[in-house]
Protein backbone atom coordinates (compact mmCIF):
# COMPACT_ATOMS: atom_id res chain seq x y z
CA UNK A 1 0.00 0.00 0.00
CA UNK A 2 2.73 2.44 1.05
CA UNK A 3 4.73 1.66 -2.07
CA UNK A 4 1.60 2.04 -4.22
CA UNK A 5 0.84 5.51 -2.90
CA UNK A 6 4.46 6.68 -2.79
CA UNK A 7 4.97 5.61 -6.41
CA UNK A 8 2.31 8.15 -7.44
CA UNK A 9 4.42 11.06 -6.22
CA UNK A 10 7.33 12.58 -8.09
CA UNK A 11 8.40 15.27 -5.66
CA UNK A 12 11.22 17.65 -6.56
CA UNK A 13 12.62 20.01 -3.97
CA UNK A 14 14.35 22.45 -6.36
CA UNK A 15 12.33 25.54 -7.25
CA UNK A 16 12.50 26.57 -10.91
CA UNK A 17 10.58 28.96 -13.17
CA UNK A 18 7.90 26.31 -13.74
CA UNK A 19 7.18 26.22 -9.98
CA UNK A 20 6.93 30.00 -9.86
CA UNK A 21 4.57 30.12 -12.86
CA UNK A 22 2.40 27.40 -11.33
CA UNK A 23 2.23 28.99 -7.88
CA UNK A 24 1.44 32.42 -9.35
CA UNK A 25 -1.39 30.97 -11.43
CA UNK A 26 -2.64 28.94 -8.49
CA UNK A 27 -2.57 31.87 -6.07
CA UNK A 28 -4.49 34.13 -8.45
CA UNK A 29 -7.08 31.41 -9.05
CA UNK A 30 -7.38 30.82 -5.30
CA UNK A 31 -7.71 34.55 -4.63
CA UNK A 32 -10.48 34.71 -7.25
CA UNK A 33 -12.46 32.02 -5.41
CA UNK A 34 -11.85 33.70 -2.05
CA UNK A 35 -13.00 37.01 -3.52
CA UNK A 36 -16.26 35.46 -4.71
CA UNK A 37 -16.91 33.89 -1.28
CA UNK A 38 -16.15 37.13 0.58
CA UNK A 39 -18.34 39.14 -1.80
CA UNK A 40 -21.17 36.70 -1.08
CA UNK A 41 -20.78 36.45 2.68
CA UNK A 42 -18.31 38.82 4.37
CA UNK A 43 -17.97 42.26 2.82
CA UNK A 44 -16.52 43.62 6.07
CA UNK A 45 -13.47 41.38 5.69
CA UNK A 46 -12.82 42.88 2.25
CA UNK A 47 -13.14 46.40 3.63
CA UNK A 48 -10.67 45.53 6.39
CA UNK A 49 -8.22 44.30 3.76
CA UNK A 50 -8.62 47.55 1.86
CA UNK A 51 -8.10 49.50 5.09
CA UNK A 52 -4.56 48.11 5.35
CA UNK A 53 -3.58 50.68 2.72
CA UNK A 54 -5.96 53.33 4.00
CA UNK A 55 -8.81 52.60 1.56
CA UNK A 56 -11.59 50.65 3.30
CA UNK A 57 -13.59 50.00 0.13
CA UNK A 58 -14.73 46.79 -1.57
CA UNK A 59 -12.77 47.58 -4.72
CA UNK A 60 -9.50 48.15 -2.85
CA UNK A 61 -10.10 45.10 -0.67
CA UNK A 62 -10.79 42.85 -3.66
CA UNK A 63 -7.70 44.11 -5.46
CA UNK A 64 -5.53 43.69 -2.37
CA UNK A 65 -6.80 40.15 -1.89
CA UNK A 66 -5.15 39.28 -5.21
CA UNK A 67 -1.94 41.06 -4.15
CA UNK A 68 -1.80 39.38 -0.73
CA UNK A 69 -2.73 36.08 -2.40
CA UNK A 70 0.32 36.25 -4.64
CA UNK A 71 2.64 37.39 -1.82
CA UNK A 72 1.42 34.62 0.50
CA UNK A 73 1.91 32.01 -2.23
CA UNK A 74 5.69 32.00 -1.84
CA UNK A 75 5.73 30.86 1.81
CA UNK A 76 3.40 28.08 0.59
CA UNK A 77 6.21 26.77 -1.62
CA UNK A 78 8.44 26.53 1.46
CA UNK A 79 5.55 25.03 3.45
CA UNK A 80 5.00 22.38 0.76
CA UNK A 81 8.64 21.41 0.41
CA UNK A 82 8.95 21.14 4.19
CA UNK A 83 5.80 19.20 4.96
CA UNK A 84 4.70 17.15 1.97
CA UNK A 85 6.75 14.05 2.83
CA UNK A 86 5.51 14.03 6.43
CA UNK A 87 1.97 14.60 5.16
CA UNK A 88 2.15 11.69 2.69
CA UNK A 89 3.51 9.42 5.43
CA UNK A 90 0.68 10.49 7.72
CA UNK A 91 -1.93 9.76 5.04
CA UNK A 92 -0.40 6.33 4.42
CA UNK A 93 -0.48 5.52 8.14
CA UNK A 94 -4.14 6.56 8.34
CA UNK A 95 -5.12 4.60 5.26
CA UNK A 96 -3.47 1.44 6.66
CA UNK A 97 -6.00 1.41 9.47
CA UNK A 98 -9.05 2.11 7.36
CA UNK A 99 -10.11 0.16 4.28
CA UNK A 100 -12.78 2.80 3.61
CA UNK A 101 -10.12 5.52 3.47
CA UNK A 102 -8.10 3.34 1.09
CA UNK A 103 -11.10 2.94 -1.21
CA UNK A 104 -11.58 6.70 -1.33
CA UNK A 105 -7.96 7.73 -1.37
CA UNK A 106 -6.36 5.48 -3.97
CA UNK A 107 -8.70 6.40 -6.89
CA UNK A 108 -8.32 10.09 -6.03
CA UNK A 109 -4.54 9.83 -5.91
CA UNK A 110 -4.59 7.94 -9.21
CA UNK A 111 -6.33 10.90 -10.83
CA UNK A 112 -3.78 13.43 -9.54
CA UNK A 113 -1.60 12.50 -6.59
CA UNK A 114 0.05 15.90 -6.24
CA UNK A 115 -3.15 17.79 -6.97
CA UNK A 116 -5.15 15.98 -4.28
CA UNK A 117 -2.35 16.10 -1.70
CA UNK A 118 -1.55 19.77 -2.27
CA UNK A 119 -5.26 20.61 -2.22
CA UNK A 120 -5.43 19.19 1.31
CA UNK A 121 -2.14 20.82 2.35
CA UNK A 122 -3.28 24.08 0.81
CA UNK A 123 -6.42 24.08 2.92
CA UNK A 124 -4.32 23.68 6.06
CA UNK A 125 -2.09 26.52 4.87
CA UNK A 126 -5.14 28.64 4.03
CA UNK A 127 -6.52 28.10 7.54
CA UNK A 128 -3.16 29.22 8.97
CA UNK A 129 -3.21 32.29 6.75
CA UNK A 130 -6.78 33.07 7.77
CA UNK A 131 -6.01 32.84 11.49
CA UNK A 132 -2.47 34.21 11.68
CA UNK A 133 -2.27 36.65 8.78
CA UNK A 134 -5.81 38.00 8.45
CA UNK A 135 -7.14 37.23 11.94
CA UNK A 136 -4.23 38.68 13.87
CA UNK A 137 -1.46 40.38 11.86
CA UNK A 138 -3.73 42.44 9.58
CA UNK A 139 -5.83 43.50 12.58
CA UNK A 140 -2.74 44.48 14.58
CA UNK A 141 -1.55 46.53 11.63
CA UNK A 142 -4.94 48.23 11.43
CA UNK A 143 -4.76 49.03 15.16
CA UNK A 144 -1.25 50.40 14.61
CA UNK A 145 -2.32 52.74 11.81
CA UNK A 146 -5.56 53.68 13.58
CA UNK A 147 -7.88 52.03 11.07
CA UNK A 148 -11.05 50.00 11.64
CA UNK A 149 -9.82 46.82 13.35
CA UNK A 150 -11.67 43.67 14.50
CA UNK A 151 -9.05 41.81 16.52
CA UNK A 152 -9.26 38.81 16.31
CA UNK A 153 -11.09 38.59 12.97
CA UNK A 154 -12.00 34.90 12.90
CA UNK A 155 -15.34 34.89 11.07
CA UNK A 156 -16.34 31.52 9.63
CA UNK A 157 -16.94 32.89 6.14
CA UNK A 158 -13.56 34.58 5.99
CA UNK A 159 -11.79 31.46 7.29
CA UNK A 160 -13.64 29.39 4.68
CA UNK A 161 -12.56 31.89 2.02
CA UNK A 162 -8.91 31.65 3.06
CA UNK A 163 -9.11 27.84 3.16
CA UNK A 164 -10.57 27.87 -0.34
CA UNK A 165 -7.75 30.18 -1.44
CA UNK A 166 -5.16 27.74 -0.08
CA UNK A 167 -6.90 24.65 -1.39
CA UNK A 168 -7.34 26.01 -4.91
CA UNK A 169 -3.76 27.28 -4.95
CA UNK A 170 -2.51 23.83 -3.96
CA UNK A 171 -4.75 22.06 -6.47
CA UNK A 172 -3.68 24.24 -9.40
CA UNK A 173 -0.04 24.06 -8.36
CA UNK A 174 -0.18 20.27 -8.08
CA UNK A 175 -1.96 19.84 -11.42
CA UNK A 176 0.51 22.17 -13.14
CA UNK A 177 3.46 20.30 -11.65
CA UNK A 178 2.09 17.01 -12.96
CA UNK A 179 1.52 18.51 -16.40
CA UNK B 1 7.26 25.35 -33.62
CA UNK B 2 8.78 26.55 -36.85
CA UNK B 3 12.37 25.62 -37.37
CA UNK B 4 15.06 25.05 -39.97
CA UNK B 5 17.23 22.09 -40.90
CA UNK B 6 20.66 22.65 -42.43
CA UNK B 7 21.48 20.07 -45.11
CA UNK B 8 24.21 19.68 -47.73
CA UNK B 9 22.01 21.40 -50.28
CA UNK B 10 21.29 24.40 -48.07
CA UNK B 11 18.73 25.40 -45.49
CA UNK B 12 15.32 23.78 -45.50
CA UNK B 13 12.59 25.48 -43.55
CA UNK B 14 10.29 23.05 -41.80
CA UNK B 15 6.56 23.62 -42.07
CA UNK B 16 5.15 25.90 -39.38
CA UNK B 17 3.52 23.90 -36.62
CA UNK B 18 -0.14 24.83 -36.33
CA UNK B 19 -1.08 21.92 -34.07
CA UNK B 20 -3.54 22.85 -31.35
CA UNK B 21 -2.93 22.21 -27.67
CA UNK B 22 -6.50 21.43 -26.63
CA UNK B 23 -5.68 21.68 -22.93
CA UNK B 24 -4.43 25.26 -23.29
CA UNK B 25 -7.52 26.31 -25.25
CA UNK B 26 -9.89 24.67 -22.76
CA UNK B 27 -8.13 26.13 -19.70
CA UNK B 28 -8.08 29.61 -21.27
CA UNK B 29 -11.72 29.50 -22.38
CA UNK B 30 -13.02 28.15 -19.07
CA UNK B 31 -11.07 30.76 -17.11
CA UNK B 32 -12.38 33.47 -19.41
CA UNK B 33 -15.98 32.41 -18.85
CA UNK B 34 -15.36 32.09 -15.11
CA UNK B 35 -13.92 35.60 -14.91
CA UNK B 36 -16.83 37.01 -16.92
CA UNK B 37 -19.36 35.36 -14.64
CA UNK B 38 -17.50 36.33 -11.47
CA UNK B 39 -17.18 39.93 -12.65
CA UNK B 40 -20.90 40.42 -12.02
CA UNK B 41 -20.20 39.74 -8.32
CA UNK B 42 -16.58 40.97 -8.02
CA UNK B 43 -16.44 44.38 -9.75
CA UNK B 44 -12.63 44.61 -9.65
CA UNK B 45 -12.52 41.88 -12.34
CA UNK B 46 -14.14 44.29 -14.80
CA UNK B 47 -10.82 46.13 -14.93
CA UNK B 48 -9.23 43.07 -16.55
CA UNK B 49 -12.01 41.21 -18.33
CA UNK B 50 -12.55 37.56 -19.15
CA UNK B 51 -11.34 37.90 -22.74
CA UNK B 52 -7.95 39.21 -21.68
CA UNK B 53 -7.53 36.36 -19.20
CA UNK B 54 -8.68 33.71 -21.70
CA UNK B 55 -6.25 34.96 -24.33
CA UNK B 56 -3.39 35.49 -21.89
CA UNK B 57 -3.60 32.07 -20.22
CA UNK B 58 -3.96 30.07 -23.44
CA UNK B 59 -1.18 32.03 -25.15
CA UNK B 60 1.15 31.79 -22.15
CA UNK B 61 0.64 28.02 -21.85
CA UNK B 62 1.81 27.56 -25.44
CA UNK B 63 4.04 30.57 -26.09
CA UNK B 64 5.17 32.46 -29.20
CA UNK B 65 3.08 33.08 -32.34
CA UNK B 66 1.40 29.70 -31.90
CA UNK B 67 0.39 30.85 -28.43
CA UNK B 68 -1.25 33.94 -29.91
CA UNK B 69 -3.32 31.65 -32.15
CA UNK B 70 -4.34 29.60 -29.10
CA UNK B 71 -5.29 32.77 -27.24
CA UNK B 72 -7.57 33.89 -30.07
CA UNK B 73 -9.24 30.48 -30.26
CA UNK B 74 -9.75 30.45 -26.47
CA UNK B 75 -11.12 33.99 -26.66
CA UNK B 76 -13.53 32.94 -29.41
CA UNK B 77 -14.91 30.11 -27.28
CA UNK B 78 -15.06 32.35 -24.21
CA UNK B 79 -16.84 34.98 -26.29
CA UNK B 80 -19.42 32.56 -27.67
CA UNK B 81 -20.05 31.15 -24.18
CA UNK B 82 -20.11 34.56 -22.50
CA UNK B 83 -22.37 36.08 -25.16
CA UNK B 84 -24.77 33.15 -25.02
CA UNK B 85 -25.00 33.27 -21.23
CA UNK B 86 -25.61 37.04 -21.25
CA UNK B 87 -28.20 36.69 -24.00
CA UNK B 88 -30.19 33.94 -22.28
CA UNK B 89 -29.94 35.18 -18.70
CA UNK B 90 -30.79 38.69 -19.79
CA UNK B 91 -33.78 37.56 -21.83
CA UNK B 92 -35.01 35.17 -19.13
CA UNK B 93 -34.97 37.68 -16.29
CA UNK B 94 -36.12 40.57 -18.44
CA UNK B 95 -32.99 42.69 -18.12
CA UNK B 96 -33.35 44.16 -21.61
CA UNK B 97 -36.43 46.01 -20.56
CA UNK B 98 -34.53 47.63 -17.67
CA UNK B 99 -32.04 50.51 -17.64
CA UNK B 100 -28.76 49.47 -19.28
CA UNK B 101 -26.65 50.13 -16.17
CA UNK B 102 -28.08 47.10 -14.35
CA UNK B 103 -25.28 44.80 -15.42
CA UNK B 104 -22.56 47.38 -14.80
CA UNK B 105 -20.13 48.71 -17.34
CA UNK B 106 -20.31 45.84 -19.80
CA UNK B 107 -23.96 46.48 -20.52
CA UNK B 108 -23.64 50.20 -20.08
CA UNK B 109 -21.61 50.34 -23.25
CA UNK B 110 -23.62 48.02 -25.43
CA UNK B 111 -27.21 48.14 -24.39
CA UNK B 112 -28.20 51.68 -25.46
CA UNK B 113 -26.94 51.02 -29.01
CA UNK B 114 -29.41 48.17 -29.45
CA UNK B 115 -32.31 49.71 -27.59
CA UNK B 116 -35.45 49.40 -29.65
CA UNK B 117 -34.24 46.42 -31.68
CA UNK B 118 -37.25 44.43 -30.50
CA UNK B 119 -37.06 40.67 -30.15
CA UNK B 120 -33.61 40.59 -31.73
CA UNK B 121 -32.13 42.83 -29.04
CA UNK B 122 -30.88 39.92 -26.87
CA UNK B 123 -29.18 38.38 -29.92
CA UNK B 124 -27.45 41.65 -30.81
CA UNK B 125 -26.33 42.14 -27.21
CA UNK B 126 -25.04 38.56 -27.06
CA UNK B 127 -23.06 39.09 -30.26
CA UNK B 128 -21.79 42.43 -28.97
CA UNK B 129 -20.56 40.88 -25.74
CA UNK B 130 -18.92 38.04 -27.70
CA UNK B 131 -17.16 40.57 -29.94
CA UNK B 132 -15.89 42.53 -26.94
CA UNK B 133 -14.52 39.36 -25.35
CA UNK B 134 -12.85 38.36 -28.62
CA UNK B 135 -11.19 41.77 -29.01
CA UNK B 136 -10.01 41.58 -25.40
CA UNK B 137 -8.55 38.16 -26.07
CA UNK B 138 -6.46 39.57 -28.94
CA UNK B 139 -4.75 41.88 -26.44
CA UNK B 140 -4.41 39.17 -23.79
CA UNK B 141 -2.97 36.62 -26.19
CA UNK B 142 -0.44 39.10 -27.60
CA UNK B 143 0.79 39.88 -24.06
CA UNK B 144 0.72 36.20 -23.00
CA UNK B 145 2.63 34.96 -26.06
CA UNK B 146 5.27 37.68 -25.76
CA UNK B 147 5.69 37.21 -22.01
CA UNK B 148 6.13 33.45 -22.40
CA UNK B 149 8.73 33.98 -25.10
CA UNK B 150 10.54 36.46 -22.85
CA UNK B 151 10.44 34.08 -19.87
CA UNK B 152 11.71 31.22 -22.06
CA UNK B 153 14.61 33.32 -23.32
CA UNK B 154 15.57 34.63 -19.87
CA UNK B 155 14.94 31.65 -17.60
CA UNK B 156 14.73 28.47 -19.67
CA UNK B 157 17.68 27.04 -21.48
Amino acid sequence: MERTIRSLFAIETDIDIGDIEAILGGSLFGALQANVILHLGDLEALKLLGATVGRPTLLAGAGLLFVYGVVLAFPFLAFVSGSINAFVTRVIMLSRNSSLLQKVLVPLLNVSALGVTLFALGQIYGLLVGVVFFGVLVQLWLLFIGGPSALPALGLVSLFAWMTYGGMMGLVYGLAMER
Amino acid sequence: MSGNNTTASGTQFAAIDFSIDKQAVIVGAVLGVLINMSAMLVPVLNYVGGGVIAGFVAAYMVGGPRGWLHGVIAGTFAGIAGGTVVMFTGALIGLYTEPPTLLQELFGIISPVFNGAGVLEPLYIGLGVAAFILVDSLIGSAIGGLLRTLVDVLFRR
